[in-house]
């Protein structure tokens, strides 16, 4: 079966501008999304994951400049005038933070909200506005009578709940998540992550998934991206992923994520205003090696496996 | 092994704002809760948002006192000491902080930061300076960081900080609220590395808080776990997690996500309800209206801690 593709991510390439120097975050990133799969990426503090997500919906600070091309649907997206490009964002790709409260109005009933996010993209009357509001409140599994709820009186899960049901409203084809479940309990992670599963398989939404927590991860991917300080160093399968990991960083985050208690990785994160010639895993690899100190690798594709390394050693 | 502090039926109670003069309402954040910790021993805290974990924490090391009970270090009664006495304890009594920055002065810079601790115990300074450079190789942080404001470093880095901090004047026992939960995998294992060594190293007592179950299995010794205010279920930490009594210990550890094996876990577990509201308690056994296998009992009963089988273990759970 031929994989069709949503999200086509070409040569990305940020960077911030800042008084004292430019910070690198995005160095050549290539990912396509296939449609109806979950793809996660990880990856460091600090190396970009949420820059290149908050990109694809053109939602960075002035100061970025973003060069590359985005396709989504076969379409080049990225050359889009920002009013046509709105038509796109909330209704095509919709996306959910990590803080709920982000994104929801603090002083509006909750399924005022979701039935307002459907009438501004759909155009239909007050009352089916409503229903579909409803559809949505029991679709995130919250009871009815909370639609006259303001957000300040549900729990942090329910808030998430809340906000996913926002998102949804539009019946977006992509859903970017970018650490949707990290401040919440393991019990009311478990349920969200069941409820997202269950909506992607329900209208074979594509998911981009962003977090920290690698057991999320072997649950939800489909298909993961690593990135280390602005690169995107591997993208595997999920099971190839955690069986046999090709790239030096991720066989050592695994280790990390195994045994806590016992690995590290040694050195420390690098400086993404300091430009390097080679690798910038380089310092804190094992298997470094002259060339990785001037050289910078290049993608090298197995199939549908693609690792950024110098000495991967292909099966 | 030596007990180094002693917990003895801590309540912690608090006036609710809403409640009226003919209506009193009270939230119970902590109830009747008792433990001990040995020198060189770790011990587990889990439960969901809001059951009371940094609370007892607090009480623990003295930073607030129980509305009832009592804590013991070393012969001191110390949730009877004055404010000024428990002070001079503190260097021995250490929390380590859910949220670090909060107790990092932003107008300090990170040298000034780490000079405190040893300022106030009037250390002289060429100690302090040796001990800083010990500490700052511990928590792996470079110098390049001395002239910068909290901050102008990163969150990983506030939170080592802290930690160096916590541990500058050698303490006897440290409560450590979530102290990896916003860093990265790397970061994180360096953390627990240091508390773990430092506990083999010089007999420290820990108190490790948290919702990350998987840490917890790997960092303590014993566990407890806290459901609406006090322990559901008690024991050795390899017990609780091979064979969970409790419905509520299972379904923690039902919705615990981890990379072992190929299968997925996702819509195998029962995870029922939202975590509790201290507000509106059930009657009864309070976690029943999320439980599966409730009964009448339940409903109308509070079940007590008791010992279940010849291990360390204690259940409290009407259907053992
Ligand atoms: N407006 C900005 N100006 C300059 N640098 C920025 C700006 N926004 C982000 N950065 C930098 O870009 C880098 C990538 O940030 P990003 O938020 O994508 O990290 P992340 O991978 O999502 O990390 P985390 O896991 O901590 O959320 C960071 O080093 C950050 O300091
Ligand atoms: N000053 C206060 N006045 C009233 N209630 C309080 C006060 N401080 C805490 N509480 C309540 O006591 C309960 C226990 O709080 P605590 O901070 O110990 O929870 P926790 O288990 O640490 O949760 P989390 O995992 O979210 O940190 C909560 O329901 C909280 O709302
Ligand atoms: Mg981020
Ligand atoms: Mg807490």
């Amino acid at each position: 079966m031929k994989k069709e593709k949503l999200l086509e991510v070409e040569q990305l390439n940020i960077k911030f501008t800042t008084s004292i120097g430019d910070v690198n975050v995005s160095d050549d990133i290539n990912f396509s999304l296939n449609k109806g799969e979950t793809f996660c990426i990880v990856g460091e503090s600090g190396c970009g994951k949420s820059v290149v997500a908050l990109s694809l919906t053109r939602l960075l600070p002035e100061n970025a400049i973003i060069k590359g091309s985005i396709k989504f649907e076969g379409f080049n997206i990225s050359e889009l005038e920002e009013k046509e490009f709105s038509e796109i964002r909330g209704r095509k790709i919709a996306t959910i933070f990590e803080q709920p409260m982000s994104c929801i109005n603090p002083v509006m009933r909750i399924g005022d909200q979701i039935a307002e996010t459907y009438r501004a993209n759909f155009n239909c009357s007050r009352k089916e506005a409503k229903q579909q509001a409803l559809k949505k409140l029991e679709e995130v599994k919250l009871p009815a009578n909370r639609y006259n709820s303001y957000p300040h009186e549900l729990s942090g899960g329910m808030q998430q709940r809340v906000m996913i049901a926002i998102a949804l409203a539009c019946n977006p084809q992509l859903l970017i998540a970018d650490e949707p479940t990290t401040s919440l309990d393991v019990t009311v992670q478990y349920q969200i992550l069941e409820l997202l599963q269950e909506l992607k398989e329900k209208y074979n939404m594509t998911i981009l998934m962003i977090t920290h927590d690698m057991g999320v991860v072997h649950d939800m991917a489909d298909r993961i991206g690593v990135m280390y300080a602005g690169n995107m160093m591997e993208i595997a399968d999920r099971d190839e992923f955690f069986q046999r990991p090709l790239h030096p960083y991720a066989v050592e985050l695994l280790n990390v994520v195994r045994d806590p208690c016992i690995y590290t990785i040694p050195g420390t994160v690098p400086n993404l205003m300091e430009w390097v010639p080679g690798c910038p895993f380089e310092p804190r690899c094992k298997r470094s090696t002259e060339a990785c100190k001037i050289n910078k690798p290049k993608n090298i594709v197995m199939g549908e496996r693609i690792v950024r390394c110098l000495n991967v050693v292909p099966n | 092994m030596s007990c180094l502090i002693e917990a003895n039926q801590l309540s912690k109670v608090f006036k609710d704002k809403e409640s009226t003069v003919f209506k009193k309402k009270e939230i119970i954040a902590v109830d009747n809760v008792s433990l001990t910790i040995n020198r060189g021993e770790s011990v587990g805290i889990v439960g969901e948002s809001g059951c009371g974990k940094s609370m007892l924490g607090k009480m623990l090391v003295g930073l607030t006192l129980p509305t009832k009970g009592s804590v013991n270090y070393d012969g001191k009664i110390i949730s009877r000491l004055p404010f000024n006495e428990i002070k001079k304890l503190r260097s021995k009594l250490q929390p380590i902080f859910q949220d670090a920055d909060s107790t990092l002065n932003p107008k300090l810079t990170v040298k000034k930061l780490l000079e405190e601790p040893f300022v106030i115990n009037k250390i002289s300074k060429g100690d302090a300076n040796q001990r800083i450079d010990e500490l700052l190789s511990y928590v792996n942080l470079g110098k390049e960081l001395y002239g910068r404001y909290p901050h102008e470093i990163s969150g990983g880095q506030r939170q080592r900080l802290g930690l160096a901090r916590a541990l500058s004047l050698n303490p006897d026992f440290i409560v450590a609220d979530e102290p990896a939960a916003s860093l990265d995998s790397s970061v994180q294992a360096q953390i627990l590395q240091l508390l773990n060594r430092m506990k083999l190293n010089s007999g420290l007592g820990l108190v490790y808080v948290s919702h990350n179950l998987k840490i917890v299995s790997m960092m303590t010794e014993k566990v407890n776990v806290m459901y609406l205010g006090s322990f559901v279920e008690t024991g050795d930490t390899k017990d609780v997690f091979e064979n969970p009594m409790h419905p509520y210990t299972k379904m923690l550890i039902g919705s615990v996500l981890t990379i072992d094996g190929d299968k997925r876990k996702l819509g195998k577990a029962k995870v029922f309800g939202e975590p509790p509201d201290p507000k509106n308690r059930a009657s009864g056994c309070t976690f029943h209206p999320r439980c599966d296998c409730c009964s009448q009992i339940c409903k109308e009963e509070r079940p007590i801690l008791k010992k279940v089988g010849n291990k360390n273990r204690f259940v409290a759970c009407h259907n053992m």
